[in-house]
């Protein structure tokens, strides 16, 4: 018996391998749905955006693209369905992040679009491209004078043609900052939050959100998206009640990465219990 | 001998601006009026109350904050949307009312309210900096006429004097950094070149792979002509730029990328072993975040924010503390050239 | 093009499955095909973002300020020998008019050029001169960003020890007065959170002994809670590259698989072209050659 368990730490990496595999691509086969607990992160931005008056607009920063799409267009959809159920109006911009953000962002909102087919270009929403400059410099720049920054949308069109863009000028008529991206610039806070005091909310890769949670408490951020976890639960608190509504890349995602998680914490569990084995045989040994 | 001397003088001359710039205040402080706006007559000429401090209100989410605004009137304000000048009435905790108007020290947990005890005339001349502090004691630039002045409520708190000109030239400078930074953009390129240029001459084992590389580079910077196209535009640059993106680039960085995973799991499955108490407890969390994170149950999902708002936000801020020091003290070390090693003490 | 960039077309759908096939093909070994695509994705990164590099940045930041108002005149019909004599007049009248624009560019564009000294055994101190530059800015300029992001949380870590009612659990609680009751469990929390942040910064502390009493102990608190930290970073970082695994994943279950085999119903068909076409490449590298040893670190270790 302590023979097999010993073994048990020197499986192929190969079997390792395809167990991950599988439990990553089965649950696309087969339909599964999991419950899923929004955390306080997520909740923090959903009532901030509840809470947020119509008057004013959301700054939307997205830098995102292919390379981290599966954890940041999940919350790019869950916020700008948000943003359009409130009928809040928002400004996508993307500064320093990578060139393809606007192609992206407009891929995203047309797909919501399609829900609120009432809602207007230039009216509920401007997406203004891309200012390869970055850094904040340029966020400072767009905070006093967002006409400077972006004088004109990703489509060419000068933004005093724009009826929203009209009355977004700078950032007294911003109500909060949304940052989606792999990593977020922390020169948002720095610069912007620490000056002019604007909320503002995170979207980013798990492998950044442990980085960003210290700004929670401090008050720095008003809450965090954390890769596709976020934007499943952000789209359960959108629909409470109709899980056949919540059709975010995060809700899709969320069965297999539980399910490639678990196989992961298996195999830790599993190895160890193989250590373990081979350091009883140890000490039998040395008794002996 | 010279020649480090003038790396050194070039060093320190790169730094200096932005050392300057970080130490030396935007106007010059002993000829600069700090208060509120009471009102701007003219564009050259405005009315400022000093303020003196005469209380120090604790804030929470529970805080009921009361502000009076510009014309006079009473609105609830959360303390998210306090600003300095804001004129304030809080009920603290034990129900005492405290009135006055928000300093620039103040924080988002704690207000320093003061009264108006003196009126001053500043003159905005040429050489002047009128910012209006909105948080936390930073200002932005602006023009005297866009300040909101009122003497009875709500108004912008400024800040007057002559300018120490550093401010205004921080984005050309920054432009210049990032240019000269930029120039370096063929290193990368002609270095490659070097190594593949070489395999193919010498014919090293799989020498076709660096012939590949540069049939691949010329393609790739055929596609970059399509860059910055509008999305309807036909232009056959746009459409190779669109292939080499979303056709090759794409699903060849993703999956590279992807394998990530595998070796992830292969590595845990393979070190991460009980082996003392600083392992365990590393194992531990990770399973603790992992199910938490997962909605597995409740409990889990409890203790896993527990540890990402209590332990990690506590580390994470020590350990951003520890590297705001070092890199303070690095950064001092590199700009006046004290740093020792095989770089730096490299002949030249 | 669909949404977010994604191969509509059939010939571009096959494409990226073949490619990210080819490139699982390295979880079983190394193999020529990966190393292939490996390179042929290094050479078209480096050539694509060399171009936008200067389409980006350098262009309009340093080529057009100086030559982006210059545009030659030349008559048609001026005779050909003639022409670039006035070509080149037009260019010195054109620096005579923009004198400082000119001087900018061609200062910036020389100090530029020292970069490639690097490559030079004899010129290579020419090349300390622009990195010193670039590491005296970079030092100078951390000081500022550091105190801006750092203040607000130095602030928010001197907590109150005693706290009373609290806003939320995971906030701070207000420091206790008069007639406000303790509440224990956030008086728990900001004692923990005041000690971890203690503890972590003696370890990090090395002008002292750690030998020395307090300090030890403080400094292997301080490991502990640093431990936890990792334990937690490293679930969020699984759950980062799975995601990107996962995108792939439903990219070859959603859009190759069930969509990209035409006039044939069912994935069962797809599935089976990608089985056959994991064993083509089994086959190749196993009975080709000899097969290579697997060159992930965890091999070694098994071997060890």
């Amino acid at each position: 018996m302590l023979d097999f368990l010993i073994k048990l730490q020197t499986i192929d990496r190969r079997w390792i391998y395809l167990a991950v595999g599988l439990a990553c691509v089965v649950p696309f086969i087969v339909p599964m749905r999991l419950t899923v607990r929004p955390s306080q992160e997520t909740i923090g931005v959903y009532k901030t955006i509840e809470n947020l008056p119509r008057d004013k607009a959301v700054l939307i920063d997205s830098g995102w693209d292919a390379g981290s799409l599966g954890e940041n267009m999940g919350q790019a959809e869950v916020i700008v369905e948000h943003l359009f159920r409130r009928r809040v109006p928002f400004v996508v911009i993307n500064i320093g992040g990578s060139p393809q953000g606007p192609q992206f962002m407009n891929a995203v909102i047309d797909k919501i679009h399609k829900r609120y087919p009432d809602r207007k270009y230039g009216i509920d929403w401007v997406n203004l491209g891309y200012n390869q400059v970055g850094g904040w410099v340029t966020m400072t720049l767009a905070a006093k004078d967002l006409h400077k920054a972006f004088p004109r949308d990703y489509k060419g069109t000068k933004v005093n043609e724009l009826p929203l863009m009209r009355k977004t000028r700078n950032i007294d008529d911003i109500s909060l900052i949304c940052c989606i991206n792999y990593s977020p610039s922390e020169e948002w806070i720095g610069f912007i939050h620490g000056v002019y005091g604007t909320p503002i909310a995170f979207a980013c890769a798990g492998i950044q959100s442990t980085s960003e949670y210290r700004y929670i408490p401090s008050k720095q951020l008003v809450g965090l998206l954390v890769s596709a976890r976020g934007s499943a639960e952000y789209d359960v608190l959108l629909h409470p009640n109709k899980s056949e509504d919540r059709t975010s890349k995060g809700t899709e995602l969320i069965v297999p990465l539980t399910y490639g998680h678990l196989v992961i914490i298996f195999g830790v569990v599993i190895g160890n219990i193989g250590y373990l084995a081979e350091r009883r045989r140890k000490r039998l040994r040395r008794w002996e | 001998m010279w020649k480090k001397r003038l790396i050194t003088a070039v060093t320190f001359l790169g730094g200096i601006y932005f050392f300057l710039e970080f130490v030396i205040p935007a106007t010059i402080p002993w000829q600069t009026t700090s208060g509120i706006v009471l009102s701007v007559p003219s564009d050259k000429k405005v009315e400022v109350g000093l303020v003196s401090k005469n209380a120090s209100v604790p804030i929470t989410e529970k805080t009921v904050i009361k502000r009076k605004t510009h014309t006079g009137e009473i609105e609830i304000a959360s303390p998210v949307s306090i600003h300095p000048g804001d004129m304030v009435i809080i009920k603290n905790l034990s129900g005492k009312e405290s009135i006055g108007i928000v300093m620039p020290q103040s924080s988002q947990r704690r207000l320093i309210l003061g009264d108006v005890t003196k009126h001053k005339m500043v003159e905005v001349r040429d050489n002047s900096l009128v910012r209006r502090m909105r948080s936390r004691g930073s200002g932005e630039v602006v023009a005297a006429t866009t300040l909101k002045a009122s003497r009875i409520g709500s108004a912008d708190w400024v800040q007057i004097g002559p300018t120490t000109y550093l401010s205004a030239w921080y984005e050309s400078v920054n432009d210049f950094f990032v240019v000269l930074g930029s120039l370096a953009w063929g290193m990368g390129l002609l270095s490659l070149w070097l190594v593949h240029s070489g395999n193919i001459r010498k014919r090293r084992p799989e020498w076709y792979l660096s012939v590949l590389f540069f049939a691949a580079v010329i393609v790739g910077s055929v596609a970059g002509a399509g860059f910055g196209a509008p999305e309807t535009s036909k232009e056959w640059t746009k459409r190779l730029s669109d292939i080499v993106l979303f056709d090759l680039l794409r699903p060849l960085g993703s999956t590279i990328f992807s394998l990530l995973t595998f070796y992830l799991a292969s590595a845990a499955y393979r070190s991460f072993k009980a082996k003392s108490r600083e392992a365990v407890l590393m194992m531990a969390s990770s399973i603790i975040v992992i199910l938490g994170q997962l909605s597995i149950h409740p409990t889990l999902t409890t203790t896993s924010t527990w540890i990402l708002y209590i332990i990690n936000s506590a580390s994470v801020r020590a350990l951003e503390f520890g590297l705001m020091l070092g890199a303070i003290a690095i950064g001092l070390r590199l700009w006046l050239s004290l740093e020792r090693g095989a770089f730096f003490d490299r002949e030249v | 093009m669909g949404i977010g960039g994604e191969p509509t077309t059939l010939w571009e759908i096959w494409l990226a499955a073949l490619i990210t096939l080819a490139i699982y093909t390295f979880l079983y070994s190394d193999n020529k095909l990966y190393r292939a695509l490996l390179n042929t994705s290094i050479g078209l990164s480096v050539g694509y973002w060399f171009v936008v590099g200067w389409k980006q940045v350098l262009g309009p930041k340093w080529w057009d300020l100086a030559w982006g108002g210059f545009k030659p005149k030349i008559p048609h019909n001026a005779v050909w020998v003639t022409k670039p004599i006035m070509w080149i007049g037009n260019l010195f009248s054109y620096i005579g008019d923009h004198p400082w624009a000119f001087t900018y560019w061609l200062f910036l564009g020389l100090l530029g050029t020292l970069w490639y000294f690097q490559l030079s055994r004899k010129y290579m101190w020419l090349s300390r001169i622009v990195i010193g530059m670039t590491i005296g800015m970079g030092a100078a300029a951390t000081f500022k960003g550091a105190f801006l992001l750092n203040a607000p949380q130095i602030e928010d870590s001197f907590r109150p020890l005693l706290a009373t009612t609290p806003d939320s659990l995971w906030s701070n609680g207000a420091p206790i007065s008069v007639g406000a009751p303790i509440n224990w469990l956030q008086s728990i929390n900001n004692i923990i959170f005041v000690g971890t942040v203690v503890c972590v910064m003696v370890y990090f502390f090395f002008s002292f002994s750690h030998d020395r009493k307090p300090f030890g102990g403080m400094a292997k608190i301080g490991r502990w809670m640093l431990m936890i930290t990792f334990g937690a970073f490293f679930g969020n970082t699984i759950m980062t590259r799975m995601a990107i695994f996962l995108e792939r994943v439903q990219f070859l279950v959603r859009d190759w698989a069930k969509n990209a085999v035409p006039n044939t119903p069912g994935i069962y068909y797809a599935y089976g072209f990608a089985i056959l076409f994991v064993l083509i490449a089994i086959y190749y590298i196993l009975a080709r050659r000899h097969p290579t040893a697997p060159t992930s670190p965890d091999a070694m270790n098994k071997e060890g």
